[in-house]
């Protein structure tokens, strides 16, 4: 089964460029994660987690927050793209019902579902790289996430 | 020396006893024997050459030896048993001493040893050989030698030299032949046997072969100085390396004598120095731990840091996708998903007025109603069945809407469910406070080194490293020098011992050296003298030679030129070539004999004989066998006209001539008529024997 969204994920344009391009371009997150959808998705987690509602709409639109089109073009890693997406769907999925509080949003349009997860990453984007800058280590870095996940 | 007779007694063709007198009667001193080829006239010439020295001219050495001697009747008739004897007497008188007579017997005895009667096959055997000498004189009265080396050099001192004999026996043909061939190697041999020249020049060989002798141990003295000097340069040589060994040597034992002191001093600085590296090897020890330490913390981080990394959405989202999970199972359970809000099919049927005007509203101002287009229906199609048309439409998108929805639904549902499977928060967190706890030990083991490398560099600020470490890199050289030297020590002792040997061997040598040349200086005296004698022979014999070869030379010139029917020019040049010039064209005619007639060549031929003869002492008679088978008439009256005066003038001179009849014509009669003292004719028997007829 492949779930399907209609377009990227999206970043706000206004922090494009300050923000959302230093956390991935920074040797914790280089090292570890080479995928847009992947560090947009650890930024919502970690917003989502750290401030529940507090979403942020997005002022301009920026499509560098990582692909999410469910047609891999490698046919040779199609199974594991495929596999990838639909974690990475799940997760938005997850998001949004669980920001609504039902499963209502699943009628809605799929653009509405996957807005609800940018809006969270866009929202928690400086405090996460805020938190990049204040580790003195990528051990460090990576601590304070471990702590957050088992908190 | 005159000839007075020859006996022969079975030898060759003459059996028994016959007797030849040749001796000089009345000044006349020419004897003839007359025979057909075969009848015995050589035989006479070869026998008195046997007689002589005991050899046959023309006649193998071995054949004399055979039976070939005795002659072939004797043996035959005689018995098995008897004793045949074969000899050949000569008897000289010597003119100077009428007392002297001289004769020599050579005597061959044969024992028949088969005898069949008739059988020609009947053999004898030699069954001995004598010589006897008998000569008299007034003094001493007879004297006889038996001894055949002393009566051949009786022989050669008195009657003629075995060596001269070639100029008294002769040959008509061999002597035309010689003087064609006109050898100057022969000549001048010829002239050095004549005048004693070759007796001076033996010694002279002697002398050559006596130096060479000397020479030979001459080279030894020049070798052995050589070797003297070598073995001298030799002897410098192994003193200067020994002086230089010795000196080398002692260095050495100096030095080795203050090594030990200077090692033991150092070996305090040595000592702390060896803990001084100690320290610094267990730091370095500890460092690498340390490196090694950090690395697997690095290492355990990287993948803690990935593990979190690509874990965090989905573990810190754990619970919101159990709610999601949960709530789609709910729905599932109820089976009421809910239908889908449809929303634009209803917004465009609210779009179209009852006016049939298409219109939008303006969303800054809800009360404004823009009006896009003004719907014209067609084909009967109107309002009503456009809306029909719409909600139709909206049901079918309905339709999909609820169908999207419950695909989401479930395929979150089963990917969620998948997730929380996957990872296990609790399982995660053990894992992870696993990997820190890890970290922290060894980090923990870090900081344990860290302290214990702080302790050793403490304990190392203590120690001059630097002067220690000088000093015990100066106590390891110090140590490897002594032990380079107590080596090089050790193999030069040996190589002066060795030195010292060979130079005793040198210092033996050159007394030996010194020995051989003071016993070989005689051998240079010895070689001056002979280059002494030789300096003085040489140009001797040089100065007898040309002085002998101009006397020959002008003899034979004058007999050539006087009965020569040319006018000839004839000398023997000094290259010792015989030259005959014609006068009138300067022509040379010899060496190219072909220029001279055969007469002509017989008469240089008799010319050269006569004049060698003038150079000897010798009177012994020419005994010539076939004198002139190849003259012409004139040329045998000439040569024979020549001996005939020859004989006559010197009282001493004869010879004897073996003529063929064909030889003995009248011209000879006519030259030599009133010259001759014996004449004999030889004819043959019935058995094949020779037969002597006396005539004069």
């Amino acid at each position: 089964m492949a779930l399907f969204l209609e377009r990227n994920f999206r970043t706000d344009d206004l922090i494009e460029d300050a923000i959302w391009k230093k956390i991935r371009e920074h040797e914790y997150i280089e090292e570890y994660l080479t995928d847009n959808i992947d560090i947009s998705l650890m930024v919502a987690a970690y917003a989502f987690k750290k401030a529940k509602h507090d979403r942020k709409q997005l002022s301009k639109i920026n499509t560098n927050g990582g692909w999410l089109q469910s047609l891999s073009k490698s046919q040779k890693n199609k199974v594991k793209n495929e596999e990838r997406i639909d974690n990475a769907i799940t997760l938005m999925l997850a998001i949004a019902v669980e920001d609504r509080g039902d499963l209502d949003i699943l009628k809605e349009s799929t653009n509405d579902i996957q807005s609800i997860s940018e809006e969270y990453a866009n929202a928690g984007a400086e405090e996460f790289y805020n938190l990049i800058l204040k580790s003195e280590s990528a051990e460090i870095f990576y601590k304070e996430l471990f702590e957050l996940i088992t908190s | 020396m005159k000839l007075n007779k020859v006996i022969l007694n079975n030898y060759r063709q003459f059996f028994s006893l016959h007797e030849f007198d040749f001796s000089k009667k009345n000044n006349k001193g020419i004897n003839i024997i007359v025979a057909k080829n075969g009848f015995g006239k050589s035989t006479i010439y070869r026998a008195i050459n046997w007689c002589l020295f005991n050899k046959e001219p023309r006649i193998k050495q071995s054949q004399t030896d055979t039976l070939t001697q005795l002659n072939d009747h004797a043996e035959f008739i005689s018995k098995k048993g008897d004793r045949n004897e074969m000899f050949v007497e000569i008897q000289f008188q010597d003119e100077t001493n009428d007392d002297k007579i001289i004769t020599i017997k050579r005597t061959a005895s044969y024992l028949k040893i088969s005898d069949q009667a008739g059988n020609m096959s009947s053999e004898s055997i030699l069954a001995d050989r004598k010589i006897e000498l008998k000569y008299f004189t007034k003094n001493k009265g007879q004297e006889i030698i038996n001894n055949d080396g002393e009566v051949k050099i009786f022989v050669d001192a008195h009657i003629l030299n075995d060596n001269l004999k070639n100029f008294f026996f002769f040959d008509g043909e061999e002597l035309s032949e010689f003087i064609q061939d006109n050898k100057a190697k022969s000549i001048e041999s010829d002239i050095d046997v004549l005048t004693g020249i070759s007796d001076i020049e033996k010694t002279r060989i002697n002398l050559q072969n006596w130096k060479k002798n000397v020479e030979k141990s001459i080279p030894k003295i020049m070798k052995k100085g050589d070797a003297l000097r070598e073995a001298e340069k030799e002897c410098g040589r192994l003193n200067s390396d020994i002086n230089s060994y010795n000196k080398i040597i002692n260095g050495y034992k100096e030095r080795l004598k203050e090594l030990p002191a200077k090692i033991d001093e150092l070996t305090e600085f040595a000592q702390a120095d060896n803990i001084a590296k100690q320290l610094n090897d267990s730091i370095d020890e500890i460092d690498k731990k340390i490196e090694i330490l950090e690395i697997q913390i690095e290492e355990i981080n990287r993948d803690l840091n990935k593990d979190i990394a690509t874990k965090f959405s989905t573990l810190t989202l754990q619970k919101s996708l159990q709610n999601f999970f949960e709530s789609v199972q709910t729905e599932i359970d109820n089976d009421k998903l809910p239908p889908p809000e449809i929303k634009g099919a209803k917004a465009i049927e609210a779009l179209i007025d009852d006016d049939n005007q298409l219109s939008i509203i303006d969303p800054n101002d809800k009360n404004k109603k823009n009006i896009y287009a003004t719907v014209d229906w067609k084909n009967g199609i109107n309002k009503e069945d456009f809306i029909k048309a719409i909600k139709d439409f909206n049901l079918f998108a309905e339709k999909q809407r609820d169908s999207s929805y419950k695909e989401l639904a479930q395929g979150g549902y089963k990917v969620s469910n998948k997730l929380i499977a996957a990872n296990d928060l609790k399982s995660f967190e053990d894992s992870c406070i696993k990997g820190y706890s890890k970290v922290n030990r060894k980090k923990d083991e870090i900081t344990k080194l860290q302290s214990e490398r702080s302790k050793h560099t403490r304990n190392l600020d203590k120690i001059d490293q630097d002067k220690f470490k000088d000093a015990a890199k100066t106590r390891i050289e110090l140590i490897e020098e002594k032990d380079k030297l107590e080596k090089d020590l050790y193999a030069d002792e040996k190589t002066l011992k060795y030195k010292k040997n060979d130079f005793e061997r040198a210092k033996d040598k050159v007394e030996k050296e010194k020995k051989n040349l003071n016993l070989n200086s005689d051998d240079e005296k010895k070689l001056k003298f002979i280059n002494d004698c030789l300096g003085i022979l040489a140009p001797s014999i040089d100065q007898a030679r040309k002085e002998n070869l101009k006397s020959i030379s002008d003899y034979f010139g004058s007999t050539f030129e006087k009965n020569c029917h040319k006018p000839y020019q004839a000398s023997i040049n000094d290259d010792f070539k015989i030259s005959v010039l014609n006068d009138k064209y300067k022509e040379l005619a010899l060496p190219n004999s072909k220029r001279l007639s055969e007469g002509e060549t017989y008469l240089a031929g008799f010319s050269y004989m006569l004049a060698m003869k003038t150079m000897t002492h010798y009177n012994f008679p020419f005994i010539i066998d076939t004198p002139l088978a190849s003259c012409d008439d004139e040329y045998r009256l000439s040569i024979m006209t020549l001996f005939a005066n020859l004989t006559s003038d010197l009282t001493n001179s004869h010879a004897t001539f073996l003529f063929t009849p064909s030889e003995y014509d009248k011209n000879v009669i006519e030259a030599i008529d009133g010259h001759v003292s014996n004449h004999y004719e030889l004819g043959i028997d019935e058995n094949d024997n020779a037969t002597v007829k006396k005539v004069i």
